[in-house]
């Protein structure tokens, strides 16, 4: 297989040479669309990696069938609380369709003093429901800040609080 | 420490065995008539120990020195290798200059950021900017299979709106958008998500109640577009002599995937026997509290169970 250098691909990506000053403005404007994505999603991810293992035998190749497992990692933080979330995906295509399972799903957490996160915490990964976590990550946060937010208006400080009523089945 | 070394085997003797201070063996006799009873032997015993008693200090002398030596080289060595590694250290420059081009760093930083950008979609939550605004894509799943995605293309003015999308006609989109949009972005695609999560969780389980258990089905399962509302005749035995049931399931909030009203009838003139009667309720119940596609699979196991106690 002939493998294109790194700048290569670039640069035949970005249909002929690309000067430094076209790239530091592509580059501000992917920036921007990252910053736009943490304010949407209030999930600010720093680092991300991914690994693909193709998993197809060759017994497989001849009925059709393609199986590659997806390995992913990736950290970031969610106003004051970081995660690390490691995840893998299987990918099963056969003739009529193709589907993608998560199969596994490991999310580390800081230590905090909110036992309300570890709980759903450890229920997203038994679900291996990937979205709730984040969904849920980011409504807990939320809710703190505007908890945070009232008190300090009432001056009242409080340690215990009660998260569950906002979380649904 | 005493040591009592160097006891001798003596051809034809019994040996008496004690385990001495030290924790180890220290044969105390010889049981030999021959060499002048059990006492003399004990005697020539006490002579050599005490013969010993001189050697152990002298040997313990030894190893003493033979202790220090290694020590004092141990630190000449130890000496040795600070200085060496703190020689290596100094001669490495703090700051070593290589030829890295700017375009090569500018470049590595955005295939980092295009790759943290693809990263968002595991949010559940992801988006392009456009012209006119931003795209915007919400995935869903459910329990862990990855289904489909659905997109809005916001335009952004004042007022915010809808330039195009790709969300099923009977999700209630301009509700959320009526409710929502205008005042709170967020709130609006959060919403939308809850919609489309449970929706794709719905049809995902009626999907594979068709693909995969379609025997346990006596006839089609009815559904609509919506999938909350779920029709069908079924056999928990499709080979034994079990009668059919009819489940009726309503999913009135759809913002979930499980129903909110089951209803399980015998499609039958005669009454159900109690077992039957049984055997019905914990269906409905059942319908309740699991999947759909989890509670045939569930039905399937108990087959299997059946025709393995059936073999035997």
């Amino acid at each position: 297989l002939f493998r294109k250098s790194f700048q290569e691909i670039y640069q035949s990506d970005s249909e002929g040479w690309e000067t430094s000053k076209d790239l530091r403005s592509n580059l501000g404007n992917l920036e921007s669309e990252l910053l736009f994505l943490n304010t949407l999603t209030g999930i600010n991810i720093r680092k991300y990696s991914k690994k693909i293992e193709n998993l197809t035998s060759t017994e497989m190749t001849e009925r059709r069938i393609k199986k590659v497992l997806q390995r992913h990692k990736l950290s970031g933080n969610c106003h004051m609380i970081t995660f690390q979330v490691e995840f893998q995906i299987l990918e099963f295509q056969n003739k009529e369709n193709l589907s993608s399972i998560i199969t596994d799903l490991n999310i580390i957490m800081e230590s905090t003093a909110y036992s309300e996160l570890s709980e759903f915490v450890s229920r997203a990964e038994e679900r291996r429901d990937l979205f709730m976590f984040f969904r849920s990550l980011h409504f807990f946060v939320e809710w703190c800040e505007y908890r945070k937010r009232t008190f300090k208006h009432f001056k009242v400080v409080s340690k215990v609080f009660k998260f569950k009523h906002m979380m649904k089945k | 420490m005493f040591l009592y070394g160097g006891c001798a085997k003596h051809a034809g003797s019994q040996w008496l065995a004690f385990e001495g201070e030290d924790g180890g063996n220290s044969s105390l006799g010889c049981v030999s008539p021959r060499r002048g009873g059990v006492l003399a032997h004990l005697e020539r015993l006490e002579a050599e120990s005490r013969k010993k008693f001189e050697e152990p200090q002298g040997a313990e002398s030894a190893l003493g020195n033979k202790i220090r030596n290694l020590r004092s080289l141990r630190d000449k060595l130890r000496a040795e290798v600070n200085r060496r590694q703190a020689g290596v250290e100094a001669s490495v420059e703090p700051d070593q200059t290589f030829e890295v081009s700017e375009q090569e760093v500018l470049e590595k930083k955005r295939e980092n950021v295009k790759s943290i950008l693809q990263a968002y979609r595991f949010t559940g939550l992801s988006g392009k900017r456009t012209s006119r605004g931003v795209c915007v894509s919400i995935s869903t799943a459910f329990e862990g299979n990855l289904l489909d995605s659905y997109f809005v293309d916001l335009v952004i003015q004042k007022p915010l709106r809808i330039h195009h999308h790709s969300i099923p006609v009977f999700i209630p989109l301009e509700e959320i958008a009526a409710k929502y949009l205008q005042s709170n972005i967020q709130h609006f695609l959060f919403s939308l998500c809850e919609y489309l999560n449970a929706y794709s969780g719905r049809k995902y389980q009626a999907d594979r109640l068709q693909s995969d258990f379609a025997a346990f089905l006596a006839g089609p399962l009815e559904r609509n577009s919506l999938c909350n509302l779920l029709s069908f005749t079924y056999k928990a035995e499709p080979s034994g002599q079990s009668f059919p049931f009819c489940a009726r399931l309503l999913y009135k909030d759809i913002t979930r995937t499980l129903p909110t009203d089951v209803t399980v009838t015998y499609q039958g003139t005669d009454a159900l026997s109690t077992s039957w009667e049984e055997q019905r309720a914990s269906h409905e119940n059942l319908f309740c509290t699991k999947p759909l596609h989890q509670v045939f699979a569930s039905f399937a196991r108990r087959e299997e169970k059946l025709d393995m106690n059936l073999l035997y």
